[in-house]
């Protein structure tokens, strides 16, 4: 099998979501692209079968309420989401939302908070109350990943389930390049947390298909509901991405200036730069 | 057009820009990236004389330099910080922009002058080929003035946009007339489609 020029094995070695079950109807195949590759699906009742263009298998795993595959032969193993066997929780997947933009920016558009105010306006936070207080970024070695933690905003309707305006408690967890995991306070249960994710399909290295999830304590709000509510967010989150210039991902500091409230963005960059992603970034010529 | 406290897109080449007029009136060509995370500073949003970019509220006052970051309000942000400003002269009706290290002057052009027509052209267009048969003199690399025989004084503008292709712009002498006005914007059009559609 022959890689695409700027792949990377960091890139290479991990697993992709493809989409839900529903999303392939049973017994017809469907096209799709993973890294500027072609990939066939085909579902016959529970089963998935990937395939190459000439017909080679891939591996697959249904994992998160999705189909999964990848391109190596020894993947990095597929996180762990333990909250997923929490059987009181509901989950709502969100669907394909195609973006043009590299899946590492909306990667990093998801880990932000400080564009609530001005992008979720009235719903994720406000321009009067903009601030975004000093959070922990940590790494996890022996997972290698990210973790970003006490984080806090406040938000005028926080989540479907929310009443009122008041201080959202956050985390957010990097396990993946392309997937990016929001813990957030749990309105009707006090301590727990509620999960929202991406799980990103880079189908070329400025294109994306989003998937997304909703894993919830949530027992008021219908699954339609929760689902508009989670789509209202993304779209306004897809007017950024897809305007944000260059598409790819920039991995050195000089080319866009952060603040504090970046912290996990750059702690996003940094990890990227130390596995050797040069997939989906800004290469030289790229900012002429 | 950019109407007082707004912003709008525009090309040349391969350079993205955003134009915007601030309530001073004043209008402004700046790189359209906001240097903090590359968004379109086209998207912003005017107040008065600064702008303010839609993903994180940073906000740039007429000369570019960010003067407020939203999520440290207590932050003054260093000096430093600023959007990539272009040299935009507004002169004959129409804005004219160049690279700061442009050393070429701004175009001189005397009396007050109307937009006429604006027309986008898919292909590349060479000023030569649409003047050819007509009275003209060079304003520049990029302008000339024409006096058709039947009408007032025009002034044509290319602005070249890469790969994207190419926008003319049309101007009048203010003496002219309402049937002026629409003989010229014809003639624009009427070329669109002799180099669009016919060729």
């Amino acid at each position: 099998m022959t890689m695409p020029t700027h792949l990377d094995p960091f890139t290479h070695a991990q697993w992709y979501a493809l989409g839900r079950d529903e999303d392939f109807p049973d017994g017809r195949k469907t096209q799709t692209r993973l890294l500027s590759q072609d990939l066939t699906v085909l579902r016959r009742g529970r089963t998935i079968e990937v395939t190459l263009p000439q017909g080679q298998p891939r591996p697959t795993q249904h994992r998160y309420g999705h189909v999964w595959t990848t391109f190596s032969d020894t993947p990095r193993a597929l996180y762990d989401i333990p909250e997923f066997e929490e059987v009181e929780r509901r989950l709502i997947t969100a669907g394909a939302v195609h973006v043009r933009c590299s899946g590492l920016r909306a990667v990093e558009n998801f880990l932000d908070m400080a564009h609530f105010p001005f992008v979720h306006t009235g719903i994720l936070g406000v321009e009067e109350h903009a601030e975004v207080e000093k959070y922990d970024v940590s790494m996890d070695v022996e997972r290698d990943e990210i973790w970003a933690t006490n984080c806090m905003f406040f938000q005028p309707v926080a989540a479907a389930t929310a009443k009122a305006g008041g201080t959202t408690k956050y985390k957010y967890r990097l396990p993946h390049p392309y997937s990016v995991i929001l813990y957030k306070t749990c309105p009707p249960r006090p301590g727990e947390w509620d999960l929202i994710g991406l799980f990103i399909q880079p189908t070329e290295e400025d294109v994306c298909i989003v998937h997304s999830f909703v894993l919830v304590f949530d027992q008021d709000n219908t699954d339609t509901e929760l689902l508009h509510f989670q789509q209202n967010i993304f779209l306004q989150d897809r007017i950024i991405l897809e305007n944000q210039i260059p598409r790819r991902l920039p991995l050195d500091m000089r080319l866009e200036i952060p603040t504090r409230a970046d912290a996990s963005s750059i702690a996003f960059r940094r990890w990227l730069k130390a596995n050797g992603v040069t997939w989906s970034t800004v290469r030289a010529g790229d900012m002429e | 057009m950019i109407q007082n406290e707004s912003t709008m897109r525009s090309v040349i080449e391969n350079n993205d820009l955003a134009l915007w007029r601030g309530a001073d009136g004043v209008a402004r060509a700046w790189e359209n990236r906001c240097p903090h995370r590359g968004m379109r500073l086209s998207y912003g949003i005017v107040r008065k004389n600064r702008l303010t970019c839609l993903y994180h509220g940073w906000t740039f006052n007429g000369e570019g330099r960010c003067d407020k970051i939203p999520a440290h309000p207590n932050l003054d942000p260093p000096t430093t910080i600023g959007a990539k400003v272009y040299k935009c002269v507004e002169v004959g009706g129409l804005l004219w922009v160049a690279h700061t290290e442009n050393s070429s002057e701004p175009p001189v052009i005397n009396g007050s002058w109307i937009p006429c027509r604006s027309l986008h052209f898919t292909k590349k267009i060479a000023l030569s080929n649409l003047i050819a048969r007509m009275d003209a003199d060079p304003l520049n690399a990029h302008a000339q003035y024409l006096n058709p025989p039947d009408g007032a004084k025009m002034l044509l503008a290319v602005q070249p946009m890469g790969k994207r292709g190419t926008m003319l712009h049309l101007t009048l002498h203010a003496e002219a007339t309402r049937e002026d006005h629409l003989r010229a914007s014809r003639w624009l059009i009427a070329h669109r489609l002799t180099t669009e559609i016919i060729a």
